[in-house]
């Protein structure tokens, strides 16, 4: 449960939600606004804490660990995509992703530079990690932004409205890029979106409104099929 | 450090306005201390111009231009040393110069020996020079300071203690403070300030071997009576004592805080403006697990980078205000300990603007990049 505000004021973001996240997978997460999709990414991500209940991850509690413990478990399992590239202006492509070993895992400067580049040419960016951001289009800034949350593989992969800014041409680029991610390296990537054209690419597509989950499918051949109810359960 | 200075050299606009305030704290302080040290640095001008390595004084004498008469007669204890190789006898002391208008101008009256090996500062003096002064009453003046005295050329007669004294000639670099020095024979000296023949202000002592001065200084001071010191001690000890007893120290010290305290503010607020402008990509970092050490890191890195900037600009900007205030006349100076306490100074002004600006991490929060 997660609530915002207080006295008469406070409103619930989230009540009674139950999902288990599975590896290889990708989940579309998907709601209308204020339905309380990106406080549930946030605290699935252990960026914010729950008033109660639990999110267990890779074996271990999210919601129990001290601040430092949730930063060293989100430097080494969490990858992020946000709606907005968050590109510094200064830094070249490559710098961009180097950033992130250089900063995170203390990786040497020529180990960086070529995990970045490595990562850059795989989702197609090979001849722009010189640039930057202000020589890029929107969807080379967002492959940015995924080669960013990418670099280190990590286990678990969050995505916040990655698509919104885009086109759909490249909206469609990025959510296979994070897609892959699940099926190569079997991450467990969860996206966060209100545009149904991302729910084909998905292998499961959870609804949830007003604080609560109210559909769960998943995707077959492109199309939604419900659950069998034994994969819900709810407690929290 | 390279994301640091990228970051700057990108956004140059953004950053200007610390570049400067540390450029300018860095000239403020440089130059308020050079002129003030070239200012206090005429005081011991008699020393520097002279070549004794010892100077022995009435007791616990402050400055060059406070001494008082002692024995002359003492020269034999420098003497009866067989370390020194040359004792000499200097004398100064403060007397009013009256021109033919009636000005009265309080002049700093020096008494050298005029003998080949003179030990007192007489660098300054051609041979010429120092036949001249043989003759009763003559004296020399800086050039500089002819005007003051009303002295238009050599020949120009004064009057010192009621008795007329007759301009001979002049000299460069002897410029004074309190008064212009006005440079004499023992004799004329003694004459001119009342003191007795067996009387001098300062005796003086050359040693054989340099490298043996402080021992003889040692020795020396077993005697009673007297005080000893080496040239740069006695120097110095005057410096120190005129930039304490002017308070000039005081007015520099507020100066200097003030040039730090506006130059650490306008830096700390560039810092924390320009950290404020990246807080979301900052926040992406911390999403992904970067720690809050390697922000502050980056802040504190950035602020160096301005420190060295600002520095930079500063040196050719000073040593441009120098050559100026020099050709005005001024006597400023720039020794490298100055450079590199300023160069300290400042840049430890600008880590600390750093710090003060690194609250600006406190609004990085990754879960505000949800929406």
């Amino acid at each position: 449960m997660r609530g915002f505000g207080e006295g008469a004021l406070r409103s619930l973001a989230l009540r009674d939600v139950s999902i288990d996240l599975l590896a290889g997978q990708t989940t579309v997460l998907m709601g209308p606004s204020g339905s309380g999709k990106s406080t549930l990414l946030a605290i699935l991500a252990g960026l914010l804490r729950p008033d109660s209940g639990e999110v267990e991850a890779l074996g271990q509690s999210v919601v129990h660990m001290t601040d430092t413990d949730r930063e060293v478990f989100r430097r080494r399992h969490c990858g992020f995509v946000f709606q907005g590239y968050n590109l510094f202006p200064a830094l070249t492509a490559q710098q961009q992703v180097e950033i992130v070993l250089r900063w995170g895992e203390g990786v040497g400067a020529r180990e960086a530079a070529q995990r970045a580049k490595d990562t850059l040419g795989l989702l197609g960016l090979g001849k722009k990690m010189h640039l930057r951001p202000w020589q890029l289009s929107g969807g080379e800034k967002q492959r940015v932004a995924v080669a960013r949350a990418l670099v280190k593989k990590p286990t678990l992969v969050f995505a916040d409205e990655p698509t919104a800014a885009l086109d759909w041409e490249h909206g469609e680029q990025v959510v296979e890029l994070l897609r892959e991610s699940a099926t190569k390296e079997n991450a467990t990537v969860l996206i966060v979106s209100h545009d149904p054209r991302v729910t084909p690419l998905a292998d499961r597509v959870l609804f949830l409104a007003d604080g609560k989950i109210s559909g769960d499918h998943s995707i077959v051949d492109g199309m939604m099929e419900n659950l069998p109810s034994g994969a819900k359960e709810a407690h929290g | 450090m390279i994301y640091a200075i990228l970051t700057i050299l990108n956004d140059k606009k953004r950053y200007i306005a610390g570049i400067l305030a540390v450029t300018f704290s860095a000239l403020l302080i440089a130059m308020q201390v050079g002129l003030l040290i070239g200012l206090i640095g005429v005081v011991s001008v008699p020393i520097v111009n002279s070549s004794a390595d010892i100077w022995v004084t009435f007791p616990d004498t402050p400055a060059c231009d406070l001494g008082r008469p002692m024995p002359s007669y003492w020269m034999d204890r420098l003497w009866a040393n067989p370390e020194i190789s040359v004792a000499d006898q200097y004398i100064q002391g403060f007397r009013y110069w009256q021109t033919d208008t009636g000005k009265n101008e309080l002049v700093v009256l020096i008494g050298v020996n005029l003998d080949d090996d003179s030990l007192g500062p007489v660098a300054q003096l051609s041979p010429e020079l120092r036949a001249k002064l043989t003759e009763p009453n003559s004296v020399v003046l800086d050039r500089k300071d002819a005007k003051r005295l009303d002295v238009s050329e050599a020949g120009t007669e004064g009057e010192i203690t009621g008795q007329t004294v007759r301009v001979v000639g002049f000299v460069n670099n002897m410029k004074g403070i309190t008064g212009p020095f006005v440079v004499a024979s023992l004799p004329t000296a003694r004459k001119l300030l009342m003191m007795r023949d067996d009387q001098a202000t300062f005796l003086l002592a050359k040693v054989k071997d340099p490298a043996r001065i402080d021992a003889v200084v040692q020795d020396l001071r077993q005697h009673d009576g007297w005080s000893v010191m080496t040239s740069k001690e006695f120097s110095s000890k005057s410096e120190v004592h005129w930039i304490g007893k002017t308070k000039a120290g005081i007015a520099l010290g507020f100066a200097a805080v003030l040039g730090l305290a506006v130059g650490c503010s306008i830096t700390s607020q560039t810092l924390y403006a320009a950290i404020a402008a990246s807080i979301r990509e900052l926040a992406v970092l911390r999403a992904l697990g970067m720690p809050r050490w390697r922000m502050r890191l980056f802040v504190l890195q950035q602020a160096l980078i301005v420190g060295v900037i600002g520095l930079l600009i500063a040196a050719p900007v000073t040593y441009g205000l120098l050559t100026l205030v020099r050709s005005l006349g001024t006597q400023a100076v720039m020794p490298p300990w100055l450079i590199i306490s300023v160069s300290s100074l400042t840049l430890g002004m600008a880590l600390i603007a750093g710090l003060f600006s690194l609250r600006s991490l406190k609004g990085v929060e990754p879960a505000q990049l949800l929406r």
